[in-house]
């Protein structure tokens, strides 16, 4: 089997994956969607493949039977990687000839080699050892747990540590993504609160307007943040509750989502050719893509929909692949 | 135009039906033709090759969904053409890493002629999507069948860029996994 199968053979993927990976994208004139709720499971899916691959690791350990090793119930623990005590939120990933340079431990044009030898090659001085970050408690080498990890001082103050292996030296880098964990594991609860539909889309509340990762918390934004209504969310993050930060904002997901529906309808019933609508949960509007509009038309536009509909609406035209952008 | 009037209108060998799909899915192949050929003159080509492999294919088939019908029609024609293309005049930069990405799956890369081992890794590639969650097989989908670079499914998905390669990389050992598991890397196969 060679590359070229591989990628002939991707073709077999069937019409409903291809279709449900479309669903922020109507690519076509006149195309009607089937169903009402794609905006919504689209704007659920920005969300969740916002906060990156833990939401992909996260809480479906028990379900992945090919998954890796599983920390604390939450991620896989990658390849060469390991947790310090106390750090459950971090991974230390080991060095790879890449990280050497991209650190500046090594000069480009470093000829690549074992990462022994890459570690071999850096200088391990007294002044290069910084602070005792930890003991390692998990790792994917059993033999590295209860060793000591040191952070080694680069000039860029990367989270860079050391540790001793086999008489030498091995390196690892702090994967600061993986701060983000808690906050995909708190919006897979609450997304498991919420509830799906027979096709499996979520059921977003009526107080429910969006939500996007911030750094390591979860950003909710809702009609109303009173502290009922908080409590409420803080209960479906159960553990994770601590990550999240309530906004209020003035529209609903579903109303968003509801109107953007009945827009893109209606624009195409009057011959615009629309290419992509969707609703912006960190902005709390719709964003429509028009086909091959000027600016004055899609200005007119804008102020057409939004008086007429009563919600913050983008109007972008795509002129063949997207181009311009008139917020 | 309803795609079943389009379907019908090739069974009827109506020369409408090639308009009628062009003017619903022209952009939306010449899109997926240019992600893999980077070339607007090729990818257009492979488009109106698309219309008339669609006219010899219906009937006798009837496409659930004629929209990826077409779609694979391109991808495939679009495929052809730039594996047809040398080294030198290969402009499709992103299909090339994406078979770069694509190698990670296999255990190593040997020729393999037999159909019966491409279609049983067409079922196992099949499944394998269809068993990912949602968002994950749509990252899936739109790297390995549209061919959308990583940052245009960041974009489109609201993602990180890194966030999107954590995300295919994950999916990827996940198909090495499968494929080892199912036998595609047992020489007996």
């Amino acid at each position: 089997m060679t590359r070229n199968d591989l990628f002939s053979c991707m073709d077999a993927m069937d019409d409903e994956v291809l279709a449900r990976s479309e669903k922020t994208t109507k690519t076509e004139n006149n195309q009607r969607k089937p169903h009402g709720w794609w905006i919504a499971a689209a704007a659920c899916f920005c969300l969740i493949a916002g906060f990156g691959a833990w939401g992909l690791f996260g809480s479906r350990t028990a379900a992945d039977p090919n998954g890796s090793e599983v920390v604390a119930g939450i991620v896989d623990l990658d390849e060469d990687s390991f947790i310090l005590d106390g750090q459950q939120n971090a991974r230390y990933q080991r060095f790879t000839y890449e990280d050497f340079i991209r650190f500046g431990l090594l000069p480009e044009g470093t000829p690549d080699s074992d990462v022994y030898t890459l570690a071999a090659m850096c200088i391990v001085s007294d002044d290069s050892l910084g602070a005792t970050l930890g003991t390692i408690t998990t790792a994917s080498k059993p033999e590295l747990v209860g060793k000591t990890a040191r952070q080694y001082k680069t000039a860029s103050g990367d989270n860079v540590c050391i540790v001793e292996s086999d008489g030498g030296y091995e390196f690892y880098y702090r994967k600061a993504i993986l701060e983000q964990e808690n906050a995909v594991a708190a919006y897979e609860l609450l997304e498991r609160a919420f509830g799906h539909d027979d096709l499996g889309y979520t059921l977003f509340p009526d107080d429910y307007a969006g939500s996007y990762i911030e750094g390591d918390k979860l950003v909710l934004l809702l009609t109303n943040v009173s502290e009922e209504t908080q409590k409420k969310y803080k209960t479906w993050a159960a553990q994770y509750a601590g990550v999240l930060v309530f906004k209020e904002a003035e529209y609903s997901y579903n109303t968003l989502n509801d109107t953007a529906d009945a827009i893109s309808k209606d624009l195409e019933d009057k011959g615009y050719t629309i290419t992509e609508y969707c609703v912006s949960e960190t902005t709390n509007r719709i964003i429509i893509r028009v086909a091959n509009c000027t600016s004055a038309q899609t200005s007119e536009l804008k102020r057409a929909l939004e008086e007429a509909y009563h919600v913050p609406v983008s109007i972008e035209t795509v002129q063949g692949k997207w181009t311009t952008v008139t917020p | 135009m309803e795609d079943s009037r389009i379907v019908e209108l090739y069974w009827k060998k109506n020369s409408d039906a090639i308009l009628a799909s062009e003017e619903k899915y022209g952009s939306y192949c010449r899109l997926i033709a240019e992600n893999i050929l980077h070339n607007r003159e090729d990818a257009e080509e492979c488009v109106n090759d698309t219309w008339l492999q669609a006219w010899n294919a219906i009937p006798p088939q009837r496409p659930q969904s004629l929209k990826h019908f077409l779609a694979r029609i391109t991808r495939n024609l679009s495929f052809n053409r730039w594996k047809s293309q040398s080294a030198v005049k290969r402009s499709g930069h992103e299909t090339a890493l994406v078979l770069d990405e694509l190698a990670e799956c296999l255990e190593s890369e040997t020729d393999v002629e037999s159909e019966v081992f491409l279609r049983e890794l067409r079922a196992c590639i099949r499944d394998f999507a269809r068993s990912l969650p949602e968002r994950e097989g749509s990252v899936f989908a739109r790297r390995y069948f549209f061919l959308d670079s990583v940052s245009s499914i960041a974009e489109r998905y609201g993602m990180t860029e890194n966030n999107v390669m954590v995300v295919l990389s994950h999916t990827r050992k996940k198909l090495k996994k499968r494929l080892s598991k199912e036998g595609f890397y047992d020489d007996a196969k």
